[in-house]
């Protein structure tokens, strides 16, 4: 169809170069001339080319003047969305929306998100009377702004301009896969499905490995094809960022008044950078160090964490502002302990020799504050609160206490075993947690009783500061011992004593673990509590507890967080306070049959407090998740493969998207290329009748016959080769 | 309106040419004594070769000085010296009268053939005529007065281009009538067949003449300047041809090239004065230029 049709008389002037070379062969002259022999010659030989030059010429022109009049007509070539009538028919268009913290990038004087929320603003507005329109907002998950169609267009249009930036990454996929299901019983005859986002790579690869098999996600085969994609890719062309992207306490476990040091990870997007990374504990800067960062790549700075007194300490690392600003901190929490809470489960002759090593100077001289408990009251004790529950001799146990222990030791507590004679085989069988159930007790034979104690495991954390002095040997004397028959593998030895004989299992259970040794606390199965060993051992296994379950310095931003997990030692009555001091909602979720207390979106990075009856404490440090700091940018050729649905069509910005829309709603026009086509045959034109006009050196010229008519020069190239014309006027 | 020399010369002209002098590149047989070599042996003071000496000879021209060298007597021979006889072979067939400016072909030929003449006639050399169409219309023998200059000039005065042309038989007669070695000057524009006027101007070579062949043509013949769709009408035929000009202009600059390119090359081989005339050059600057480089080259 054309635009102005009225122009399509213009398409007459086509004729104009025929019509003017048929006149001007009309006119001529007659002239005499001396003989006619050479031009006859001239007319024969130039006659093809000149014909050639003349069609080509004749035929440049009038396609010329074709394209100039077609350009006039203002030709539109109707795309596939096009409706029975003219930009008239209604739309379902369901949005897909990134709202990942990577669209705070500053680009220019906006950021991506401003752009994105005019963007999505103005694919609302140009919606019609009767459409519809619904939003699916993508982040680490979809979540529905708008969750099925609606034709309130000022409704959803203030739901737009009040959305804010999530603290998340991004997955478009499960977006997408909504706004699809949304567009599945249209109202209206066309269908679109509009992606905005700011053309991070990171959540495209989804598309891709949910493609491949035919039970894969995304499968752009079963599409609609009458479904319409656009996607506005409105992120910097070129973003780089820097951001700290985890670190590591060590020790983990800081006692008071210690120092300690920790390792940052920098994660580096974009050319090669020379960066300062700061580290503030308490809201005062400690340190700086200056790193030097290539092209995409990570980088590592330590820090020494100086002598603290002990209680919870806030801390973060920093980078320098750049135009991605959320990622820049990483906050941190540093427990750092006087005591730590240990507790002896145990008649007191059977814990009489490992509460000695736990406490040797008394109630204040150790840094442990060893508590002993009888079997009978462990159900009733608050487990959480110690670092390390000792078993001696304790089983058998009631029911209770041993669920008790097994939720402190799956919630992150480390449970050490000791036999002793009260438990018989048969009373361990029905404990899962064990790192292996004992088959027997067996009488060690007296010529076999000496033993050395061997470490399997060097750089297991029970024995990762012991050291033996050097010319010494760890040597044990094993009167009776548990005899293991089979050892799981899910369970390791740690030590033994001999060659093959098992002195200590470990297995992680949950997010805690157990320890379970061969023989007993007390000097009757063995002489290891007697042994110098026994000390630093047992003050080793309460250090090695800092690094399970509870003490992790941080957490990533979630919508659901487990607070008996992450703040074990936090009450049951106390409020936890989000960055900005506003009350975190927390429900109790019951799982088979037990209750854990969760805290509702946990999504301000930054540190929150627990309140109790007044007391604020630090009691979680809450980050971003760093994955989505990588902005690296993917090319729309890369995005079309990624998506692979055939009718997607890409912009750069708002304009450039209305402007495809409008062109896939009512079609494109071709005045654009016809005038290039125009301005190509012009040139090309110019180019031939150039060439035909171009003065060529006469014969005299060429000749270059001097005032005496003398010859100087060569008449023709060819001259020489040609044979003599015999005609004769 | 003057006619006879002074209709092709003015006074100015002929002052000018009065001082140049034609030479011949060759020995010519002349019947007076004159400035121009001759092939025999005379008594001019240029030496020509030794000879033996038999009895009969005149003891005076014996060298005495090879005689003290070889006891041998040796006759010194000089080179005899005599006048120079020219004729201007005039073309005044059809295509002569063709012109793209006021001057014809024929009219620019005739000057160039009294400046020639007066030349000559003043280097105290006789100049003759051969006027020729299809056919010999006029031939003239020479002579070295200025009145038979202005006779021969009167003649090409009163006559105008027409007929056809047959140059190369023209020339074959011409050659089989001039018995004496000469200077033979042919003033055309060769529009004939080029084979058989190279072969008539190697029968002048072969008798020994000197020849100048003065190509003359139109600016127009050679650069084809015309602009409009054309109608050609041949001046000899009356044949008409139409076409556009500026199309074939590449084309007629081509064969007309090879053309002249053709005789160029015959004359060179021929050892002929070959000399392209335009008819826009000035008469008196192509002959004298063409003089001075005659008399450079004969030194």
């Amino acid at each position: 169809m054309f635009l102005h049709p009225l122009f399509l008389w213009a398409i007459g002037a086509a004729t104009v170069p025929l019509v003017l070379h048929l006149l001007r062969k009309r006119r001529t002259v007659t002239v005499p001339f001396s003989t006619l022999r050479f031009l006859k010659l001239a007319l024969k030989s130039s006659s093809r080319r000149v014909r050639m030059e003349n069609l080509l010429l004749w035929l440049l022109r009038t396609l010329l003047m074709l394209a100039i009049a077609l350009a006039f007509a203002t030709p539109i070539v109707r795309t596939s969305g096009f409706g029975k009538f003219l930009g008239r028919t209604g739309r379902d268009i369901a949005i897909v929306w990134d709202v990942s913290y990577s669209l705070g990038y500053q680009a220019g004087r906006q950021s991506v998100w401003d752009k994105s929320v005019d963007t999505v603003a103005a694919i609302v507005e140009s919606l019609g009377h009767g459409d519809t329109v619904t939003i699916f907002l993508a982040d680490n998950d979809m979540t529905p702004l708008i969750g099925s169609p609606t034709p309130d267009l000022t409704a959803a249009l203030a739901q737009v301009r009040a959305e804010e930036l999530s603290t998340r990454g991004s997955q478009l996929l499960p977006a997408t896969l909504a706004a699809l299901q949304a567009l599945q019983n249209p109202r209206n005859p066309e269908r679109e499905v509009h992606i905005v986002t700011d053309g991070q790579a990171l959540p495209w690869r989804d598309y891709i490995q949910l493609r491949a098999g035919a039970a894969g996600a995304w499968q752009p085969d079963r599409i609609d094809k009458r479904v319409a994609f656009f996607v506005t890719v409105l992120g910097a062309p070129a973003p780089e960022n820097t951001t700290p992207v985890g670190l590591t306490l060590s020790p983990a476990l800081v006692m008071e008044n210690t120092p300690a040091r920790v390792s940052v990870d920098i994660r580096r997007y974009g050319p090669d950078l020379e960066s300062g990374i700061s580290l503030t504990i308490n809201d005062e800067s400690v340190d700086r160090r200056a790193l030097a960062l290539a092209a995409d790549a990570s980088g590592s700075v330590s820090f020494n964490i100086p002598p603290l007194p002990e209680g919870i300490h806030t801390a973060r690392v920093g980078t320098p502002d750049d135009a991605l600003g959320a990622d820049n901190d990483l906050h941190f929490l540093i427990h750092v302990k006087r005591r730590l809470p240990v507790l002896c489960v145990g008649a007191e002759p059977d814990t009489y020799f490992l509460m000695q090593a736990l406490d040797p100077g008394g109630a204040t001289g150790s840094s442990v504050d060893a508590t002993r408990l009888d079997v009978g009251s462990v159900a009733s004790a608050e487990l959480r609160r110690y670092a390390v529950v000792f078993l001696c001799n304790a089983l058998p146990m009631p029911g209770d206490a041993l669920l008790e222990i097994e939720d402190y030791v799956r919630g992150g507590g480390l449970l050490a075993i000791f036999p002793g004679d009260a438990g018989r085989p048969a009373d361990y069988e029905s404990w899962k947690i064990l790192p292996a159930v004992p088959s027997d007790i067996v009488e060690v034979p007296i010529d076999s009783r000496r033993r050395t104690i061997t470490a399997v495991n060097p750089d297991d954390p029970v024995l990762a500061s012991l050291h033996v002095r050097p010319g010494s040997t760890p040597i044990v004397t094993i009167r009776r011992r548990l005899l293991w028959d089979r050892i799981p593998d899910k369970s390791e030895t740690v030590l033994s004593a001999g060659s093959r004989t098992p002195l200590l299992l470990a297995k992680s259970v949950g997010l805690g673990r157990v320890l379970m040794f061969s023989v007993s606390a007390d000097r009757r199965w063995s002489n290891l509590p007697l042994s110098p060993y026994f000390l630093p051992f047992a003050h080793q296994i309460v250090r090695s507890s800092a690094g399970l379950g509870g003490t992790t310095p941080y957490v990533t931003v979630t919508e659901s967080l487990s607070l008996d997990e992450s703040i074990p030692l936090m009450s049951a009555n106390a409020r936890l306070l989000d960055p900005s001091a506003r009350p975190v909602p927390t429900r109790d979720v019951r799982h088979d049959n037990q209750v854990t207390r969760v805290a509702e979106n946990i999504l301000q990075p930054g540190i929150y407090y627990a309140d109790e009856a007044g007391v604020v404490k630090p009691a979680l440090a809450a980050n971003l998740d760093r994955t989505e700091a990588d902005v690296t940018r993917m090319g729309q050729d890369d995005m079309r493969a990624a998506i692979a649905v055939r009718n997607v069509r890409f912009a750069e910005d708002t304009g450039a998207l209305l402007k495809l829309i409008e062109e896939h709603r009512i079609g494109r026009s071709l005045v654009e290329p016809l005038l290039w086509l125009a301005l190509i045959l012009a040139v090309a034109e110019l180019f031939v009748a150039n060439a035909r006009c171009r003065a060529k050196p006469g014969l005299s010229d060429q000749l270059k016959v001097d005032p005496s008519g003398k010859v100087r020069g060569h008449a023709a190239p060819a001259a020489a080769s040609r044979t003599p014309a015999g005609a004769s006027t | 309106m003057p006619d006879g020399l002074r209709h092709f010369l003015n006074p100015q002209e002929m002052h000018s040419l009065g001082r140049l002098v034609l030479n011949s590149r060759y020995a010519v047989d002349g019947n007076l004594a004159g400035a121009h070599r001759s092939p025999h042996r005379g008594s001019s003071s240029e030496f020509a070769d030794h000879r033996q000496y038999i009895q009969g000879d005149d003891p005076k021209h014996i060298d005495w000085k090879v005689y003290g060298r070889t006891d041998r007597y040796f006759i010194r021979r000089y080179e005899d010296e005599t006048n120079l006889r020219v004729y201007l072979v005039v073309d005044r067939s059809a295509s002569m009268k063709y012109t793209s400016r006021e001057e014809t072909k024929y009219r620019y030929a005739c000057r160039l053939a009294a400046a020639i003449g007066y030349v000559v006639i003043k280097a105290r050399d006789s100049v003759g005529l051969c006027l020729y169409s299809d056919k010999i219309d006029t031939q003239m023998d020479s002579a070295n007065s200025l009145a038979h200059l202005d006779n021969v000039m009167k003649t090409l005065q009163v006559s105008e281009p027409a007929s056809t042309t047959e140059t190369a038989r023209t020339l074959h007669q011409l050659a089989e009538s001039i018995r004496k070695r000469a200077l033979v000057v042919v003033l055309s524009d060769l529009l004939d067949d080029e084979e058989r006027i190279v072969r008539a101007l190697a029968h002048f070579r072969k008798q020994h003449h000197d020849v100048v062949v003065f190509h003359t043509l139109d600016p127009a013949e050679l650069d084809f300047t015309y602009e409009k769709n054309t109608v050609f009408e041949d001046l000899e035929t009356q044949e008409r041809l139409t076409c556009d000009p500026k199309e074939i202009a590449p084309a007629y600059a081509e064969v007309f090239g090879e053309f002249l390119a053709r005789y160029q090359k015959a004359c060179r081989e021929m050892q002929i004065d070959y000399r392209i005339i335009r008819t826009d050059q000035p008469l008196d600057t192509t002959v004298r230029a063409y003089l001075e480089e005659r008399r450079r080259c004969s030194k």
